[in-house]
């Protein structure tokens, strides 16, 4: 499921953390987004809308556009592209408003 | 929790621009200089850095734009501005600043003088099914792959217009993507285009070199560039699972009968990039529409300075032409900033922004070549049915937003309160635009014709509780009385 690409020796990815995903383990890096994290793993549905329901993923990826909200250590409306993991997060993908 | 303070100069924006402002400020003798930028890091979207955690063992390998990029940003860390990262500036008032740190604290900062250097982010283009994962910018696609060396997924299809379509597509095969096919909705550009840019290219050869360089690269590793199409709908359950691209005639808009299924689980879409206009609009500033520069841009002088007495404004968010331009831009706001703080005389400033002035210009034929090579065409607009989400905050469709308008109205304001759309977390970024497209189609006028949504601090969500507390608002009001 990996779909981290290999380095070719010009950067080094940081040690290796674990985070949880909707209760899950999951193995990250140092220097991750929450967003890259979670799409190094496939995991590509962040969130289900409000309204329809629907799924939702990163889209702008630079904090523009608020379509990456998960929840961090139980806090709703965290942007996943302008978060960075560290170790033992606890990452729970948002329905609605996740309140 | 709050602070009040002043400065000489404050500039929000870390990217290229921001930064060279803040160098040739410093260096034309200001004193207090504040960048202030919403990332951890100086650089913005195009010299982005590895997060702390990476480790950097070969620069060179990293590419040239990071090598110019680190350069850049060293000799801004070294300038002797100060910088305050991880924070937003959600409101102007006259000469104050409000800033919101995140982790909590918030505040005002008095500047003597104002430079606004946003930047830009990717033209959002509705089309069904741009809501499901797997459909991202390509500038965010690029970024994830660049700076996180994470595939978004295991086929991409690339969309959009323009160099940087070219250069992304290129950039992220290098670094392992698998791109299916980049389609390019401007036709092939005939020789007279070509002749065009060519005559342009003396003193940018290096931009017409990357161009070139990434071309060949792309026809080398066979993969398809198919000019004249675009992607006119995405499909899936809960993710991407196909692609439907069609032919377009000059205008954008697809021929019937050319639809093509493709199989990918990725679409990026880069048409190209708005302005972050949000702050030059809050201040009152006088805007132009230009759709080949993105849209509505401040109208600035040769000093870069806006309409709005003591702020001036630099790099993308003034209308998209790239890093080169942004730096030349940014150097020439800080000088200016110097003169009107008393640093530096007119005639000094002249002959410091001289040189500035004349690499612009060289940059202006050659961007303005690219421009007449790939227009935006009006069909971009017209790719939403009825039933897409236009606004993706408030999930509202095509078909809502023409519902609402009331008899002739023509207002996008209206359909805001209405419908909602545009009052979501992006405050509009993403739908502003394309609301006034579809009202304007609607109401047969064109899309500038239309009054734009009334910008409304704050311009990025911030804690409601820290805006109660703060009222940075008040005590201009009782200034100017």
């Amino acid at each position: 499921m990996d779909r981290r690409l290999p380095t070719h020796g010009d950067v080094s990815r940081g040690e290796t953390i674990t985070i949880e995903v909707d209760g899950e383990p999951m193995a990250a890096h140092l220097g991750e987004t929450v967003a890259g994290a979670l799409m190094a793993e496939g995991r590509r549905v962040f969130r289900e809308t409000f309204r329809r329901s629907r799924p939702r993923g990163l889209y702008c990826g630079m904090g523009v556009c608020f379509d990456c909200l998960v929840v961090i250590d139980g806090q709703p409306n965290n942007r996943a592209c302008m978060t960075y993991v560290t170790d033992g997060m606890k990452v729970a993908t948002q329905k609605g408003w996740g309140e | 929790m709050s602070f009040e303070r002043s400065r000489q100069l404050v500039i929000v924006g870390g990217g290229p621009a921001g930064m060279a402002a803040a160098i040739s400020a410093r260096a034309a003798g200001v004193e207090e200089v504040t960048v202030i930028d919403e990332r951890p890091h100086l650089g913005g979207q195009i010299y982005k850095q590895f997060a702390a955690g990476w480790k950097v063992l070969d620069p060179r390998r990293a590419g040239k734009e990071f090598v110019r990029g680190r350069r850049v940003i060293e000799e801004a860390e070294r300038c002797g501005a100060e910088v305050m990262p991880g924070s937003v500036v959600w409101g102007i008032w006259g000469d104050r600043v409000a800033v919101y740190r995140e982790g909590g604290d918030a505040g005002v900062i008095v500047a003597g003088r104002i430079i606004l250097a946003p930047g830009a982010y990717d033209r959002p283009v509705a089309f069904p099914g741009w809501t499901l994962p797997g459909v991202m910018t390509a500038g965010g696609a690029q970024s994830l792959v660049k700076a996180q060396r994470v595939i978004p997924g295991r086929r991409i299809l690339m969309a959009g217009s323009g160099p940087l379509i070219l250069a992304f597509s290129a950039q992220i095969h290098r670094y392992g993507a698998n791109v299916v096919a980049v389609c390019e909705a401007a036709p092939f550009p005939g020789p007279r285009r070509m002749l065009d840019l060519a005559a342009a290219a003396p003193g940018n050869f290096d931009l017409l070199a990357d161009g070139l360089g990434y071309m060949s690269y792309l026809a080398r590793k066979r993969v398809p560039y198919r000019y004249s199409h675009m992607i006119v709908r995405a499909e899936g359950k809960d993710e991407v699972e196909r692609a439907v691209i069609a032919r377009v005639d000059e205008q954008w808009r697809p021929v019937p009968g050319t639809e093509q299924s493709i199989d990918v689980d990725t679409i990026c879409v880069g048409y190209g990039f708005f302005p972050s206009i949000e702050l030059s609009r809050v201040i009152g500033a006088q805007h132009v529409y230009d759709e080949d520069l993105g849209g509505h841009v401040p109208v600035r002088d040769r000093w870069m300075r806006t309409t709005q007495p003591g702020v001036f404004a630099a790099g993308d968010g003034t209308g998209v032409a790239g890093s080169h331009v942004a730096l030349e831009e940014g150097s020439i706001a800080g000088i200016a900033a110097a003169m009107e703080l008393g640093k530096v005389t007119e005639a000094e400033a002249d002959h410091l922004a001289r040189p500035k002035r004349e690499r612009l210009a060289r940059l202006e034929r050659f961007r303005s070549a690219l421009n007449k090579t790939y227009p935006v065409g009006p069909g971009v607009y017209e790719l939403a049915s009825p039933e897409t989400v236009v606004c993706r905050c408030e999930e509202v469709t095509a078909a809502e937003i023409l519902d609402s308008l009331v008899a002739d109205s023509s207002d996008p304001n209206g359909v805001k309160s209405i419908t909602r759309a545009g009052m979501g977390l992006c405050q509009g970024r993403n739908c502003q635009r394309q609301i006034a497209a579809l009202i304007a189609r609607h109401a047969g006028k064109k899309i500038d014709e239309l009054p734009v949504f009334t910008p409304r601090p704050p311009v990025k969500p911030v804690p409601i509780d820290l805006i109660a507390e703060e009222r940075p608002e008040e005590a201009w009001i009782t200034e100017v009385g």
